[in-house]
C-alpha cells in the first residue's frame, strides 16, 4: 500500500473527503443502476403473472 | 453466402431474453471484479500525483466514466439509426436501455469532475468551459431521449422521435473530444494519446486501463438488465412471456 496507516489512507493528505465522496456517490449510483432493473424486471412478470390469472378466470 | 441467421434471431425478443439471461452473470461478475481490482489499485497502490496529490485519483473514476458515457452515446445513436431504417423493435428497446445508463455515467464525470475542480482549480463549475459545457448538453441529451420515449408512452411516434434525437445529437460528441482543442479551458487536454506517447505515468496508467474495461463491463450490464425490462414491457401479451412470467413468478 501507498499509505502508512488505514488513517493515512482515509485522510488522503488533507483531500480524503474529496476523493470518498467521489467514489462513494458514484459506486451507490451504478450499483442502483443495476438493482433498480432487477426489480423492475421482476415487478413485471409479477403483473404479467397476475394478470393472465385474472384472464383466464 | 453470408450467415444472416444471428441478425434475424437479434430481432427476436424471446432469443434475445434466453440470451440476456445466460450471459448476465458471466458479464455482472466480471464487471465487479474488474471494478474491485482497479479501483482499489488507483486508491491505495498508486503513487500520488506530484502536483496534485492524492486528489487526482478522483481520475479512476472519472476518465472512465466519461469515456464509456460518450461510447454509449455512439451505440445508442447507432441503434436509433437502426430503428429508423428497418423499424426493428429491438433495436427501439436497445436505445431506450443504454439511454439511462449513459444519463448516470455522464452524471458520474460531471460530478466527479465538479469535486476534482474544487481543490485543483478552485471552482466546482464554470460557464465558460467547453468541455464542461459540453458534458453538460450530452447529460440533457440522454435526459431528453428517455423523456421523449416515455412522453409518448413508448409508442411508435415516441420511438422515432427519441431516434431521430439521439441522432441529431451525435453532432456533439466530436465537440466534447475536441472541445480542450478548439478552446481555451480550464479542462486540461486528453493524457492518453492514440497516435503519440502519453503524458501520463506508467504506474498511475495501469489502474486507469483496467477501470477503463470495468466500465465498460458495467455498462453493458446495466443496458442488459434495462433490456430485460423492456422485452417484458412489450412482450406483456405475448404467450410465451406469460407462459415464463408463470413460471418465474
Amino acid at each position: 500500500m501507498y499509505f502508512d496507516s488505514i488513517q493515512a489512507l482515509w485522510s488522503m493528505g488533507g483531500h480524503g473527503s474529496y476523493v470518498w465522496i467521489a467514489y462513494g456517490v458514484s459506486l451507490s449510483i451504478m450499483l442502483w443502476s443495476l438493482i433498480s432493473p432487477l426489480k423492475a424486471y421482476r415487478k413485471q412478470l409479477k403483473n404479467i403473472a397476475i394478470y393472465a390469472e385474472n384472464e383466464s378466470d | 453466402m453470408p450467415n444472416w441467421q444471428w441478425f434475424h434471431r437479434l430481432g427476436s425478443p424471446k432469443w434475445l431474453l434466453i440470451t440476456l439471461d445466460r450471459w448476465l452473470p458471466w458479464v455482472l461478475g466480471l464487471a465487479f471484479l474488474t471494478l474491485l481490482l482497479s479501483l482499489i489499485w488507483g486508491l491505495a497502490f498508486t503513487p500520488p500525483d506530484y502536483k496534485q496529490g492524492d486528489v487526482f485519483r478522483i481520475i479512476y473514476i472519472h476518465v472512465p466514466a466519461a469515456v464509456v458515457a460518450l461510447a454509449a452515446y455512439y451505440a445508442m445513436a447507432i441503434a436509433g439509426a437502426i430503428a429508423i431504417i428497418w423499424r426493428m423493435k429491438v433495436a427501439d428497446m436497445a436505445l431506450r436501455s443504454i439511454a439511462p445508463v449513459g444519463a448516470v455515467l455522464t452524471f458520474i464525470a460531471l460530478f466527479t469532475g465538479a469535486i476534482w475542480g474544487k481543490p485543483t482549480w478552485g471552482t466546482y463549475w464554470i460557464w465558460q468551459d467547453a468541455r464542461l459545457t459540453s458534458m453538460l448538453i450530452l447529460f440533457f441529451l440522454y435526459l431528453g431521449i428517455i423523456a421523449l420515449y416515455d412522453a409518448f408512452n413508448g409508442s411508435a411516434s415516441g420511438q422515432r422521435a427519441a431516434a431521430i434525437m439521439s441522432l441529431v445529437g451525435t453532432v456533439n460528441i466530436p465537440i466534447i473530444y475536441k472541445s480542450v482543442d478548439w478552446w481555451s479551458s480550464l479542462h486540461q487536454p486528453a493524457s492518453i494519446k492514440f497516435t503519440e506517447e502519453s503524458t501520463i505515468a506508467l504506474e498511475m496508467f495501469q489502474p486507469l486501463m483496467v477501470a477503463i474495461p470495468g466500465f465498460y463491463l458495467f455498462c453493458l450490464a446495466a443496458v442488459m438488465l434495462n433490456m430485460k425490462v423492456q422485452i417484458a414491457r412489450h412482450g406483456r401479451n405475448n404467450s410465451w412471456m406469460i407462459e415464463r412470467a408463470k413460471i418465474d413468478s
